[in-house]
């Protein structure tokens, strides 16, 4: 813009200053030919040719005067005097008249001059003398005006010429200047014509750049018009100046009823017109813009009717031909605001539907979960007694399907945890070879039994201990070394480790390898999905829930890296797991790996399982393995005697009744050998919690007893080895069963636990109020029995024994119309029960959050 | 330039005797001359003195007014002063306010010179130059000039050519 302004300027500069120089020439030659032509007006040239004819003329006159008085023709000598007189005169002006200056420079002229004037000289007396004088002397005057005939000849002759060539040159010299003056105003013409040549394209451009103008303001025009956009265009007062179809449309004012009106006045909601004044007045005053050119903002505007609708608006400012205005783009989005309003919706109910959902599942799993481990640990009783070998195996298929469903419940509980996010990571200082060693070990018993081998080394050094939670690594390789058992017959199961290490971190790749069915290429992006259980899927880890990967995946993810796989059909599979480590800091290396667990610390553990029944003693590996553990196998007393004999164990836990040789006897044996285990703590893993047999444990040298079915608390206290307790039977008739509290909170994490327990308890509370409210007996007795069972389902989710068992009697009251005395000491029970049970509950769930 | 006309009340007495005799003739009108004739005007004219002429001499051109300037002619050598009487004060004095003038000199020059030459600050009939009369050697007795230097459009050869000297005779032409 200002280069070419600059151009602009420049160019009229150039054409001002041709015709400023063609005016000067045309003046300048103006003059000169004015000067010129005065010059040969004013010629100061007398008729020269009459005077210097006249010289001749007169001294002819002279000479014929004398010589006509001489011969008698005349008398008077005043006729002679006269014409003397008159030459005399002629040859003055001659000799003194600027005229003549140049002509006496010419030799001959002034020759002939000098001469005449001497004849003068002698003459002058002889005329002035007296009459008879100059009678006397007119023959001598005669003679002597005969010696300038020649001279006078000369004279006029010499003029003549001189004056001839005076005229050539005056005439060539005017020739020479009417030719400049020609060649000056053929060059003033082509200047000229350049002039109007430039003026010409000049016109041209300007007519062809204002209809250029015209048609993009046309153009313009029909953009505005046309636009979809409200535009509404205001000067710097605030008065608008423009407003298009669109703006009619959407604001529902005529254009000419508002162009010239102040546009707060128009389109501003009453609420907004304070603002929108004091930013039209600190614009008038500072020029600051707060609105204009900052792009589009959501604002509120007001139609005809008065009716405030959202924009979305844009104000640019502009260049007007009155100085600044705004041009505002305006969009009605009243729809677009209110599906967006919808759409939020819809997706909070949907995130909340999502929600109630995945809380459902961890509180059904969770519920599912704890009577089928009374029906395991029932049936391991139930194992123990006398049977018919028919029905032993029957038992054995109860065993193994409630054990799957409980690896089921397991894996589904593992995924909503992390759904709700409640998989929190705790890394803790780990040896990883130690994680991969007891996976290797777990697995080696099932691998052999498939007739396949199993290792696993570090490909280049090992790295020290890493920064990691060993339960979940564990977990995940246990799921991937298990499916290369599942899926290899006779063959070779390799674990490798590599390490890229970098200063304090490392990138650690495990790779569990096998040379068994492999994968279709096209299953292998799906085997990482939920479910994804084809016939024979890799997915179905774990005897299948399809989940086995799916949890390894969201393991792996949640330990920051990433989980892959590669196969060839037929020749085996690799399964690859890469994490990025953090190396544990030098102090914490020599402590091992522990779980991170609210009950004290304990170091990992070498332990020794004596368990005949393969998927008791799997459960206990896993759950040893999951938490840090060593675990060390055997299938019955011989075996585990020779095991113990063999190196020493932290802890030795077995099974009672087994074949060959019992768990008591074991024990007896072990503690009398003296071997390395002698004084190893040796715990009873049985359902068989009576007095006296746990008596005939401690006689054969057991230091205490896990129940069937174990739970992890039971587990981690005996790990730690402290004192046990006696054997804990369920305990019927407390008031709340912590335990089972604890559990929830361990299943569905705390946070899922917390908004379980606050719905909970403020159902609880509005029963109670219910209950507890004069107007009660009025109430429908039905209702109020509904949800007090409903509430006693909750209470039992919680442990809440004394409360869901109050609960319970009450709705069987109502149900069976019972006096309304007897409902009434049940609801004093209630509140009672309540009052001591809510504190505990809140301290478990609440704190433990 | 300095001119000096006659009195107030001999041009007041002219002017009434014109009122009166539109048309007069006689030679009473104009003095006689006393010397030398240096001027015959002759054809129309109002006033005369000898016949169908007036005839003057310088003592009578002297009378009708002195006007004096100076200026530089192509004919002269240096700044000249001329004085004479006007030819407009001569052709008043001779009722003459139209037509051509032929005027004649000594050595029988001739040029026509329109009456309407004759204006004030115009040319005059000399006959002093620089102080003194002028002799028939110094183109005198009486000699046409124009203020050449006071202004420019006398600068003409048409102009050069009226300027006459050794004039001795005027006749008045329609």
């Amino acid at each position: 813009m200002g280069r070419l302004r600059h151009k602009h300027v420049l160019r009229n500069l150039a054409i001002a200053s041709a015709a400023a120089l063609g005016v000067a020439v045309a003046v300048f030659l103006g003059g000169e030919v004015l000067r010129k032509l005065n010059l040969l007006e004013t010629a100061a040239s007398d008729n020269v040719q009459w005077t210097l004819s006249q010289v001749e003329v007169e001294f002819l006159d002279l000479d014929l005067a004398t010589k006509s008085y001489v011969i008698g023709d005349i008398d008077d000598l005043n006729v002679i005097r006269r014409e003397f007189d008159i030459f005399y005169s002629r040859i003055g002006t001659l000799s003194e008249g600027d005229l003549y200056l140049g002509l006496r420079n010419e030799p001959a002229f002034a020759e002939a001059l000098a001469t005449i004037r001497g004849f003068l000289n002698v003459a002058v007396p002889i005329i002035d003398s007296s009459d008879p004088e100059l009678e006397g002397n007119l023959a001598a005057l005669s003679l002597e005006l005969e010696t300038i005939r020649v001279p006078v000849r000369e004279l006029s002759a010499a003029g003549l010429a001189y004056f001839a060539e005076q005229a050539d040159m005056r005439r060539g010299e005017t020739a020479d200047t009417l030719a400049y003056l020609a060649v000056v105003t053929l060059a003033v013409l082509a200047l000229l014509a350049f002039v109007s040549f430039v003026l010409f394209r000049l016109n041209r451009i300007n007519v062809q750049r204002s209809e250029a103008i015209e048609l993009s303001s046309r153009r313009m025009a029909t953009i505005v018009q046309s636009s979809l956009d409200a535009i509404v265009a205001v000067d710097r007062t605030g008065k608008i100046i423009e407003f298009n179809a669109a703006a009619e449309e959407i604001f529902g004012h005529r254009k000419a009823d508002v162009v010239g009106r102040d546009m707060g006045e128009v389109i501003v909601p009453d609420a907004l017109r304070d603002g929108h004044d004091a930013g039209m007045a600190r614009y008038r005053e500072t020029g600051e813009k707060r609105v204009a050119g900052r792009g589009r903002m959501n604002l509120e505007a007001k139609r005809a009717d008065g009716s405030v609708f959202p924009v979305e608006m844009s104000i640019q400012s502009a260049e007007g031909s009155d100085g600044e205005i705004f041009v505002g783009f305006l969009r009605d989005i009243s729809r677009r605001v209110a599906a967006e309003r919808e759409l939020v919706d819809a997706r909070d109910k949907a995130v909340a539907g999502e929600k109630a959902k995945s809380e459902f599942l961890a509180v059904m799993s969770h519920e599912m979960r704890t009577p089928l481990n009374g029906l395991l640990g029932t049936l391991s009783l139930l194992k123990d007694t006398r049977l018919t070998a028919s029905q032993a195996s029957y038992v054995e298929n109860l065993q193994i399907s409630g054990d799957l469903l409980l690896s089921h419940i397991n894996d589904v509980l593992d995924v909503t945890k992390y759904e709700a996010g409640a998989l929190k990571i705790n890394p803790v200082p780990t040896d990883l070879s130690a994680v991969v060693q007891n996976v290797v070990d777990s697995q080696r018993d099932l691998a052999s039994e498939a007739g396949d081998t199993i290792q696993w080394h570090w490909v280049g050094d090992p790295l020290p201990d890493v920064m990691t939670e060993p339960m979940r690594l564990g977990q995940i390789l246990i799921n991937l070394v298990g499916n290369a058992v599942k899926f290899t017959q006779n063959g070779r199961i390799t674990v490798e480790l590599l390490a890229d290490r970098s200063g304090d971190a490392a990138e650690v790749t495990i790779l569990v390898q096998d040379d068994g069915i492999g994968i279709p290429a096209g299953d292998i992006d799906r085997m990482f999905e939920d479910f994804a259980t084809g016939d024979s899927s890799y997915g179905r880890a774990r005897d299948g829930t399809g989940l086995g990967l799916g949890i390894a995946r969201r393991l792996v993810t949640a330990l920051g890296g990433e989980i892959g796989a590669e196969s060839t059909e037929g020749e085996g599979s690799t399964f690859w797991v890469r994490l990025p480590l953090e190396l544990a800091p030098p102090q914490d290396r020599d402590r091992l790996a522990s779980p991170p667990v609210a009950e004290p610390h304990i170091p990992p553990r070498d332990v020794l399982i004596i368990e005949d029944n393969e998927i008791n003693r799997i459960v206990l590996r896993d759950m040893l393995l999951s938490e840090g553990h060593r675990v060390t196998e055997a299938s019955d007393g011989l075996e585990g005697i020779d095991r113990a004999a063999q190196k020493r164990f932290d802890i030795i836990l077995t099974d009672i009744s087994m074949p060959v040789l019992d768990g008591a006897a074991a024990t007896k044996v072990i503690r009398e050998k003296s071997g390395p285990n002698q004084s190893t703590p040796i715990f009873a893993v049985t359902a068989h919690a009576l007095p006296g047999e746990i008596e005939r444990f401690s006689e054969a040298g057991m230091n205490g007893v896990l129940a069937k079915p174990i739970d992890r608390a039971q587990l981690r206290r005996t790990l730690a080895l402290e004192d046990s307790e006696p054997p804990r039977t369920a305990r019927t008739g407390s008031l709340v069963d912590t335990r089972r509290a604890a559990d929830l909170l361990a299943d569905v994490g705390p946070e899922t636990a917390a908004t379980l327990y606050g719905k909970f308890r403020s159902e609880a509370e509005s029963i109670l109020d219910h209950l507890t409210e004069p107007g009660t007996k009025d109430a429908d007795p039905t209702h109020i029995a509904d949800m007090a069972h409903k509430l006693a389902g909750s209470a039992a989710v919680f442990g809440a024994d004394g409360f869901a068992k109050g609960l319970r009697e009450i709705e069987d009251g109502l149900r069976s119309g019972s006096p309304h005395g007897k409902i009434q000491g049940g609801i004093t029970t209630v509140c009672e029960a309540w009052a001591r049970t809510e504190p505990i509950l809140s301290k478990i769930i609440l704190e433990g959050a | 330039m300095t001119t000096t006309h006659g009195t107030l009340g001999g041009k007041l007495a002219l002017a009434a005797w014109l009122f009166v005799h539109p048309i007069a003739a006689g030679a009473d009108s104009l003095e006689m001359p006393t010397g030398d004739v240096v001027l015959s005007v002759t054809g129309n004219i109002a006033a005369m003195n000898d016949g169908d002429a007036a005839v003057f001499d310088e003592a009578m051109l002297r009378a009708l007014g002195e006007t004096s300037f100076e200026t530089t002619t192509i004919w002269t050598e240096g700044v000249q002063t001329f004085t004479g009487v006007s030819l407009k004060d001569l052709l008043d004095e001779l009722g003459v306010e139209a037509g051509t003038l032929e005027a004649r000199a000594l050595n029988d020059y001739a040029v026509e010179i329109p009456v309407s030459d004759a204006v004030e600050g115009g040319p005059i009939v000399a006959y002093a130059r620089n102080g003194k009369s002028m002799s028939i050697r110094d183109k005198g007795p009486l000699w046409i000039v124009y203020p050449f230097d006071s202004n420019d459009a006398y600068a003409s050869e048409t102009i050069y050519s009226r300027s006459i000297w050794q004039l001795d005779r005027i006749d008045v032409q329609n």
